[in-house]
């Protein structure tokens, strides 16, 4: 590139994102009766290296909100703590020490950002699932999950992947819940060791199929009890196609 | 009260301690129709009579939705109350845009405390000369706060603002006990039958001078009006007034 090329692109680079730099992968989230089970792996990629391992992509806010990321993890981080203070300054204005954001609230105030900073042409480079467990008019928890892409996309599934998860995993975990309905009748739902189970095999999935993804992931889940990010777990996987699959150099 | 030299600017202090234009903007709001706010372990009920300045002129709007969980109620400088309200109305509604649930009741509280505060210690503005009465539901249960010119606001379970509001204050204290389990017809009923004690012994309520608002548990905020004011009036039809009404001091003049 001529001079003036290279300076107008690093003046570009330091006045707004151009692409993410420490990356983390799928999230997969399904709701179950009584509340959402989340889970993502443990890495933060810088490209395809496997840069940062024992990384935590769920953070969990308080008792009824879990957030997964996926994307660059700085500014992750930064949200991570703009929303913290967020909660922080609701129980001073609630007057109440044990006053809690709800997920729904926090999913569309990290719409509302998102939206914005894509507006001015500068995003937060991540995809975030907001999970949890949500009053209803009566003020009967239900299941939550909200997701929010990089460009301000937003809405509520029942079950979500992102990422490369998105083209692998979204369908499985649709013909999941097709079967799960056509067994079980249309209004019930998964329990929640169904929900856990299906999110294991999801990340198998994702194992074998993402570069970037790596095998040690952990769980969350959120119930009307409270919420929790389960300690971390290694899978193995099943790799005896690697014997019959040589066709490459 | 009378005219003395501390009583000029809202940032003077008297040798007493008292800011007089404070004190003599809570008189304006004492000069406005009464209002009563009651709530229950699942209501928040506001009743409020509206004032015609002659029987050529409608009644005056007292009661504003807020949003689909809260109202209020304004005594005092109408004009004031409005600004007060327009202001209540954004905050309810910049809070569901950015987290798309209702605003909590207490957060209004904080907000509204503040506004009113400002006006009563910067050389130049005017305390708001208007009581308001908050009726609004939220995840902590049904609420009723009053707001008044020196911007003390404070939750209630019951309270009363305006002219011979006291009449009513007392048949609220007489009937606290039965207030928290009491269904939102029953509460509106209250609220009525304290109403009708700020009246003269001459007046009446009726469906032009009367409006009801209720919130609660399923029920978003609804303002009651003319001919369906009709029938709870008629509920408390046959029950005697319990207590004349106390001595008004000052007349009417353009305030509500």
């Amino acid at each position: 590139m001529a001079a003036h090329q290279v300076a107008h692109r690093i003046a570009e680079e330091n006045q707004r994102t151009l692409n993410p730099t420490c990356t983390g992968t799928s999230v997969v989230a399904v709701t179950f009766d009584g509340g959402v089970a989340i889970v993502a792996d443990r890495v933060a990629s810088y490209g395809k290296t496997a840069r940062y391992k024992g990384v935590s992509r769920l953070y969990r806010l308080n008792s009824s909100t879990l957030i997964g990321f996926g994307g660059d993890h700085a500014d992750f981080q930064f949200i991570q703590n703009l929303i913290y203070r967020r909660a922080h300054d609701y129980k001073a204005m609630c007057g109440d020490p044990d006053a809690e954001l709800s997920p729904m609230a926090v999913h569309s105030y990290l719409t509302a950002l998102l939206y914005y900073r894509r507006s001015r042409m500068n995003p937060l480079w991540n995809t975030l699932v907001v999970v949890g467990t949500q009053p209803d008019d009566e003020g009967v928890k239900k299941p939550f999950i909200g997701i929010v892409t990089l460009k301000g996309v937003a809405y509520h599934p029942k079950y979500v992947a992102t990422g490369l998860g998105a083209m692998l995993i979204q369908q499985s975990l649709e013909t999941e819940f097709r079967k799960h309905q056509a067994t079980y009748g249309a209004e019930t739902k998964l329990t929640k060791d169904e929900a856990v189970g299906l999110l294991r095999k999801a990340m198998e999935l994702v194992y074998y199929h993402d570069c970037l993804a790596h095998s040690e992931y952990e769980i969350g889940v959120v119930t009307t009890e409270d919420a929790a990010v389960l300690p971390p777990e290694e899978l193995v996987g099943n790799w005896a196609m690697a014997e019959t699959n040589c066709n490459y150099e | 009260m009378f005219r003395n030299q501390y009583d000029s600017d809202v940032t003077v202090w008297s040798p007493q301690g008292r800011l007089h234009q404070v004190d003599y903007a809570v008189e304006a709001m004492k000069q406005g129709s009464a209002t009563v706010g009651i709530r229950s372990n699942t209501h928040a009920v506001l009743v409020a009579l509206k004032r015609a300045a002659n029987e050529l002129c409608s009644h005056q709007k007292k009661i504003y939705e807020l949003d689909r969980h809260v109202g209020v109620s304004i005594a005092g400088l109408l004009s004031d109350g409005r600004i007060l309200a327009r202001f209540l109305q954004t905050e309810c509604s910049s809070w569901r845009w950015d987290y798309k649930e209702s605003v909590p009741i207490q957060v209004l509280n904080n907000r509204m405390q503040l506004k009113l505060q400002a006006n009563t210690q910067h050389y130049g503005r005017r305390p708001f000369g208007v009581g308001l009465v908050i009726a609004g539901y939220d995840q902590k249960g049904p609420h009723i706060v009053k707001t008044d010119p020196s911007a003390e606001t404070v939750e209630t379970y019951a309270t009363s603002i305006g002219a011979r509001s006291q009449s009513a204050r007392t048949y609220l204290e007489r009937h606290l006990a039965d207030f928290s389990d009491a269904t939102a017809d029953q509460l509106i009923e209250h609220a009525l039958l304290a109403l009708r004690d700020t009246l003269p012994a001459e007046e009446n309520l009726t469906k032009k001078n009367t409006t009801i608002a209720v919130v609660g548990k399923g029920q978003p905020f609804k303002v009651i009006d003319d001919n369906d004011v009709q029938p709870y009036l008629e509920r408390i039809g046959d029950q005697p007034r319990a207590v004349a009404p106390v001595e008004a001091e000052g007349g009417d003049n353009m305030q509500e």
